[in-house]
């Protein structure tokens, strides 16, 4: 017996080893997926990080504005401001071509021969519609011939390179390609391809055409003969998100059968097919998204940085950037240029940090790659939290408060500085853990009368208001949907008790809610137009949306509706009162585990910098540093304001001072900060399914919110 | 080492604050999640689940094999269906299983005829009857097939001898058969209990991350504390279940070691 217990116990040890292992795999069910990719990104390239030094070239006398920028034997050609400009080495001065077109037209493409005369591929417009020609071009860049090209005209972009005196000529959406020799006679057509998605061609080292195709992984084309695929080899087995236009692909030299690169990085493809990752772009202070690149036969690459305005030598080094690196994760850069841009300028001016991104995007399974990092230990300084639950991050202790920092007296930014309504609305349990590069909001505006002069109401008065409304007159537009009323008229946070991580849809009014929702059958969603607001102040609804921007006419109108209609502003219906709730924009925190936590500081402090942020706003972030709006305003009223498409009478004479009252009350109508997108996305996923159901008649108003109800507890609890 | 440092690894993690911060708490992390409703629930589901679908796995199993191994005409079309769902792939099985049992499926289509009024199969209390179905529907050939070699392995000279004795079919099957099948339903059992966890794949893909009440189940929970960055929560709840399945796995055992011990002899 007792022999048989002994059997019995480690048997069924065995068993729990196996068991534990299994409910512990089923917890990390998708890491399989991420091991394929190594912990340097794709795991099919070799990484060289090679260090780069920049400096500036001097653009030619009087240019302005780089157009175009060409690498073509050894030589470095120029576009700009309606001239042909060459340099013959990055030291040598720039020389003015010869070379004149007519006022619409430009230089899409140029290679150059042997003997120094050039072949363009010139872009403008004949009879009114655009046209290509393909012209040849004296060594002083005078036009011999121009030939307008039937085959490159109807194609969508265009591009040239030459190798031993062959020229292509490349674009369109299917690979096509045309490889001409220097009398222009056509030596190959390619015009079949074994997959779409063109990204971009050249001709390799060995003089083969060669083509970038992007299905669902990346592939390099090598076409021969006429319309004959010679080689087809896989480049990137994982995908990041490229889209024409992210990647360029450069003529190879004795190392490389050609250069790509993504925007994010420069490649090298060798000829036994390889990849070499040569920099990553951030890593050297190059804005990839922002910047036309010409990578030179060595490899070094002349760069126009078209925020800048500025042109500059890349030049191969070996010295080692000794700067602390700043480590900044997040899920997903890929089209967020302005992040980059962001980061990319910081490392360039400052001299003590350099930040070095991991964009997780590039995973499989992005959320489930970061977590293992996180949980292994791979923590990062900085990290961009769009996309990720920001309250788990809170509610964990993972992000460290930032209000010390804005508070210190070392701190070149100060809370005095940005709207205290958004710090404020900001603040959790009076910490700060996140803070955007800008941010976003909308609110609704209604007529003053329908909501009896009240800025905030609870969902109650607005059923209530609804009730009451005329029968010509309806709350919301009746051609949009039953889900887009629901998401209007309720705040989730009536519902949801965040300190306590419990949920209460049970109620009443929540039932209410659905019910009127469900008098909407239209499609729409709510989208804050002029045609809205028109009938808004007509009287055939009560509601609509406005979303905060930094477009000055935007305002000018709301403010000529407010003062003329008595429309304003109103939060959305809640019990608690939120408020009007904005979201930071691009919003970072600090690491509660971060070494350099003041040089994560530093980038903060950047990013909320006077000077960035008015650049930020001149594109379309709505800052929320105060002193930008001041000195915008000034500047506007400096150079007087050309509004041309708001048509509403009186309203260009006042649109100086609506700019004024609108941007002072921006920091009013900015109050509770609803940080977790996540979650909340989560939670309206699960109510806008379960209510869908009930609007389509499947269940009834009680089972819908019972099934609300016990699958947001479940939700809630987990993360408890 | 290699098959102890992960569990060793998930002990301590139980222990801790968190992997970014590993701090000792005793158990703490135990103590709340006895107190998390959300794992109180989905052991409560799954408990109930494996219980249910372990016991109809055997017996419906140990039935379809005996039942087949009594040359019944058309056994090996029998064998070939039973064991066939083996062999389709879980995506499929669920695009089918959607199709029946969907609010407009065929199952409640079919109802329809008869005016009998339309089920919420996934999303109400019938949740855990289909995929019970479903785990039957894909467990029952495997679990049929051991028996069947089971019951192959069976002398025929006690049961020549019990019926000499003038033992009737029961008393044959239950005192002598089941017995000397002892093992192979032991064997039986882990496999349904292991693969009643499994379900949750089914599961999940049927009705995503956060299902119904009922349908929520321990992997469930273990799945999104992952992605909600608990990881001592998580490996708490591993630990508790491995406890728990343990001891029931160790009281199968001993069940076997006392009922087959004639056998053994």
């Amino acid at each position: 017996m007792k022999q048989q217990l002994n059997k019995c116990l480690k048997q069924a040890g065995a068993m729990l080893l196996c068991i534990t292992m299994l409910f512990f795999g089923a917890g990390c069910q998708e890491q399989k997926d991420v091991s394929k990719a190594s912990d340097k990104r794709l795991d099919d390239v070799n990484y060289l990080e090679q260090n780069y030094s920049n400096r500036t070239i001097e653009l030619p006398a009087k240019v302005e504005k780089v157009d175009n920028l060409i690498f073509s034997k050894g030589h470095i050609y120029i576009w700009a401001d309606h001239g042909l400009y060459r340099k013959t080495s990055v030291e040598a001065d720039w020389e003015k071509l010869e070379c004149e077109l007519e006022a619409e037209s430009d230089i899409s493409a140029l290679g150059e021969f042997s003997d120094g005369s050039l072949m363009a591929v010139i872009s403008g417009m004949t009879g009114g519609v655009g046209a290509r020609w393909i012209a040849q071009l004296s060594k002083e860049g005078e036009i011999l011939s121009k030939e307008q090209s039937g085959a490159i005209d109807e194609l969508v972009g265009v591009g040239v390179v030459n190798q031993e005196d062959k020229i292509c000529f490349f674009a369109g959406d299917n690979g096509k390609g045309y490889v001409y020799d220097q009398e222009g006679k056509l030596l190959n057509k390619i015009e079949k391809s074994e997959m779409g998605g063109f990204l971009g061609a050249t001709l390799d080292s060995q003089g083969s055409f060669v083509r970038l195709m992007n299905t669902d992984q990346l592939y390099a084309e090598s076409v021969t003969g006429e319309n004959e695929v010679q080689k087809t080899a896989l480049i990137h087995s994982i995908l990041p998100t490229y889209e024409t236009g992210d990647v360029h692909i450069y003529q190879g030299d004795e190392t490389y059968s050609f250069y790509f690169d993504d925007s994010t990085s420069l490649y090298g493809y060798r000829e036994d097919g390889t990849v070499d990752c040569i920099c990553v772009f951030s890593d050297i202070q190059l804005d990839g998204k922002n910047s036309k690149i010409t990578v030179l036969s060595d490899g070094n690459m002349v760069v126009y940085d078209k925020e800048l305005n500025e042109l500059s030598y890349y030049e191969k080094s070996e010295s080692k950037d000794e700067r602390i690196v700043l480590e900044l994760a997040g899920l997903d850069f890929s089209l967020k240029s302005d992040i980059i841009t962001l980061i990319t300028r910081f490392n360039k001016t400052n001299t003590k940090y350099r930040i070095h991104v991991t964009d997780y995007s590039i995973y499989e399974s992005p959320e489930t790659k970061l977590n293992t990092d996180l949980n292994a230990g791979k923590i990062p300084d900085i990290m961009y939290l769009s996309g990720v639950s920001y309250r788990n991050y809170v509610h964990k202790g993972m992000l460290a408060d930032l209000l010390p920092f804005l508070t210190s007296a070392n701190s070149q930014i100060s809370e005095a500085d940005l709207f205290s309504e958004v710090i404020s609305g900001a603040k959790e349990d009076g910490k700060v853990f996140e803070l955007g590069i800008g941010m976003k909001g909308s609110y609704l505006i209604g007529k003053k009368t329908t909501l009896k002069g009240k800025e905030h109401f609870t969902p109650e008065e607005f059923l209530e208001a609804a009730e009451q409304l005329p029968d010509s007159e309806t709350m919301f537009p009746p051609d949009i949907s039953a889900i887009e009323v629901l998401k209007q008229s309720m705040d989730v946070d009536d519902y949801v008790d965040w300190s306590e991580w419990k949920c209460n849809f049970e109620m009443d009014t929540f039932e209410r809610l659905l019910e009127y929702a469900k008098e909407y059958d239209g499609e729409d969603i709510l989208w804050a137009d002029e045609s809205m607001q028109e009938e808004l102040s007509e009287d055939r609804i009560a509601l609509t949306n406005f979303t905060m921007s930094n477009e000055l006419a935007e305002y000018a109108r709301l403010q000529y509706l407010m003062q003329e209609r008595e429309i304003t502003p109103l939060s959305t219906p809640s019990a608690s009162h939120s408020g009007y709730g904005f979201t930071f924009e691009h919003p970072f925190g600090i690491m509660e585990n971060s070494k350099h936590k003041d040089g994560a500081w530093e980038f903060f402090e950047y990013f909320l910098s006077e000077e960035v942020q008015k650049q930020l706003l001149q594109k379309t972030l709505l800052s929320y540093r105060r002193d930008c709006y001041q000195q915008l305003l000034a500047d506007k009223k400096k150079q007087g304001i050309q509004i041309n498409d708001v048509s509403i009478d009186g309203v260009e004479e006042d649109v100086i001072s609506a700019y004024d009252q609108i941007f002072s009350k921006l920091d009013h109508l900015c109050w509770t900060n609803e940080g977790d997108e996540a979650m909340y996305d989560q939670i309206w996923s699960v109510i806008a399914e379960e209510a869908g159901d009930y609007f389509e008649g499947k269940t009834k108003s009680k089972e819908a919110i019972s099934h609300i109800q016990s699958r947001v507890s479940i939700m809630l609890d987990e993360s408890r | 080492m290699f098959y102890m440092l992960p569990f060793l690894v998930v002990i301590a993690y139980s222990f801790v604050k968190s992997p970014m911060n590993p701090t000792f708490v005793g158990f703490e992390n135990y103590g709340q999640l006895f107190h998390n409703d959300a794992f109180l629930l989905a052991t409560k589901n799954t408990v109930f689940f494996s219980l249910v679908a372990v016991v109809l796995a055997v017996v419906l199993s140990l039935a379809c094999a005996v039942a087949l191994h009594s040359n019944l005409p058309g056994n090996s079309w029998f064998r070939t269906f039973l064991v066939s769902p083996l062999v389709v792939p879980t995506a499929s099985v669920i695009l089918v299983w959607q199709v029946i049992f969907a609010d407009s499926g065929t199952l409640n289509q079919f109802l329809k005829i008869f005016h009998i009024p339309a089920v919420e199969w996934i999303s109400s209390d019938f949740g855990q009857v289909v995929i019970l179905v479903l785990f039957l529907w894909r467990n029952l050939g495997y679990n049929m097939v051991l028996y069947m070699a089971g019951l192959q392995q069976i002398p025929k000279e006690p049961m020549e001898a019990a019926k000499l004795d003038g033992a009737n079919r029961w008393q044959i099957f239950f005192k002598i058969q089941f017995r000397y099948l002892s093992s192979t339903t032991l064997f039986v059992a882990i496999l349904s209990l292991v693969n009643s966890f499994k379900i949750f794949r089914e599961v999940y893909l049927l009705t995503g991350e956060h299902p119904y009440d009922q349908l929520y189940l321990l992997q469930h929970f273990m799945n999104n504390t992952f992605a909600s960055l608990d990881y001592p929560k998580l490996s708490a709840a591993a630990m508790t279940l491995a406890v728990i399945v343990a001891i029931v796995v160790a009281a199968l055992f001993l069940f076997d070691n006392w009922y087959g011990r004639d056998v053994e002899e």
